[in-house]
């Protein structure tokens, strides 16, 4: 006579078992690893988003002007801006020395520049001002040049003589020869790359004209004003 | 003639009794492992996601006429809010390790006249740090 009987034994513990083994690993093992696969996934959205965010930053190009409101003795100053990335950029705060203004102007991408304001200052003689903007995205960017208060009779100076500035971002080819014309017969050249912006100081506000070469051919003209004080002393020509 | 001390159903009841309310301890502290270790995962997720979401600039420095206080801008660009200390060479500010600055996030803040001896022409590195160890620096020469 057995001391177990076979036919009694029917499994019914190991059913049981497997039963609550089952129901182990879907109602805590994989919700947790769902719930962290999820944090995972915030957690690459997150970087993936910053990543963005710093290509965007890195792609702003933003261009200040200052220059006297009413004349060279006037003691305002008036700040534009011109945006000639592809954002939207937006300005948050302009500086002009240690003083900030907050700002909330939007700048279209490739447009003309855009007035940021007029602001009235009380310059001490031969002091100097430097004028910065940042944006949104953590971007500061000044003005080239700094202006300097000689007195209440003089105005205002530039550091630097008036520049024309030359940037080539478009036209085809690599190298390039920049004429530029100027009043009384002024005429100066310079080569550079794509690019890579070229400077050339000019000696007096006026009528300039800008030709682009690639060898021989003339692929661009632009006739600019510097109207300093009516404007800044330095224009930028895009090409 | 079937002689067993215990009937087969008796003893199916008991040992599915043990199998169940063993299986359900397990199930139960498994549940509750289980909760607490995916929270701390996320907890830590949550942690590195806010120090990579954060964004800061050192946007403007300025001295004093006299070069002994030297005035620090800082601005929180990212979404996260911050806190900071300032370092120029070995001047820490604020000094107390446990007192940091808090910048909330899209907030420009001034930062307290740091003390400090400067000599016009100097250029000085200029550091701030997050409690989360991330850094901005700001290459300043003295005016």
């Amino acid at each position: 006579m057995p001391i177990t009987d076979i036919s009694c034994r029917r499994g019914t513990s190991t059913i049981l078992g497997t039963i609550i083994f089952v129901g182990i690993m879907f109602t805590a093992v994989i919700p947790m690893l769902l719930f962290m696969r999820q944090a995972e996934t915030l957690h690459d959205m997150s970087k993936y988003e910053l990543e963005i965010l710093d290509y965007e930053r890195s792609s702003e190009d933003i261009y200040v002007y200052v220059y006297p409101v009413g004349g060279l003795t006037s003691p305002d100053l008036k700040v534009t801006a011109q945006n000639k990335g592809e954002l939207i950029t937006k300005i948050v705060r302009l500086w002009i020395n240690d003083d900030s203004y907050e700002l909330n102007i939007a700048l279209q991408p490739m447009s003309t520049a855009q007035d940021l304001g007029t602001y009235p200052l009380s310059p001490t003689d031969d002091e100097s001002f430097f004028v910065i903007v940042t944006t949104d995205r953590g971007s500061t960017v000044g003005f080239d040049t700094q202006l300097t208060w000689v007195d209440e009779y003089s105005g205002w100076t530039t550091e630097e003589v008036f520049s024309v500035n030359v940037l080539i971002n478009s036209l085809p080819g690599q190298e390039f020869k920049i004429d530029v014309w100027g009043p009384d017969s002024f005429h100066v050249e310079g080569q550079t790359e794509k690019h890579d912006p070229k400077y050339f100081l000019v000696p007096e506000a006026g009528d300039y004209t800008v030709e682009i070469y690639r060898g021989s051919n003339l692929l661009f003209t632009k006739d600019l004003t510097i109207l300093w004080p009516d404007g800044p002393p330095v224009e930028w020509v895009f090409a | 003639m079937n002689r067993s001390a215990y009937s087969p159903v008796i003893a199916a009841v008991i040992l599915s009794a043990v199998v169940l309310s063993v299986g359900g301890a397990v199930w139960f502290f498994s549940q509750g492992s289980m909760t607490i270790t995916a929270e701390d995962y996320a907890e830590e997720i949550i942690d590195m996601t806010d120090t990579i979401c954060e964004r800061f600039i050192i946007e403007h420095v300025s001295n004093n006429s006299n070069g002994s206080l030297l005035y620090v801008w800082v601005f929180n660009y990212g979404d996260v809010d911050i806190d900071i200390k300032v370092n120029v060479g070995t001047i820490t500010y604020p000094a107390d390790s446990n007192d940091w600055i808090a910048v909330a996030s899209g907030e420009m803040v001034p930062i307290d006249p740091i003390g400090i001896t400067l000599t016009k022409g100097e250029e000085l590195n200029i550091k701030t740090y997050s409690v989360r160890g991330n850094n901005a620096y700001y290459r300043y020469l003295v005016s």
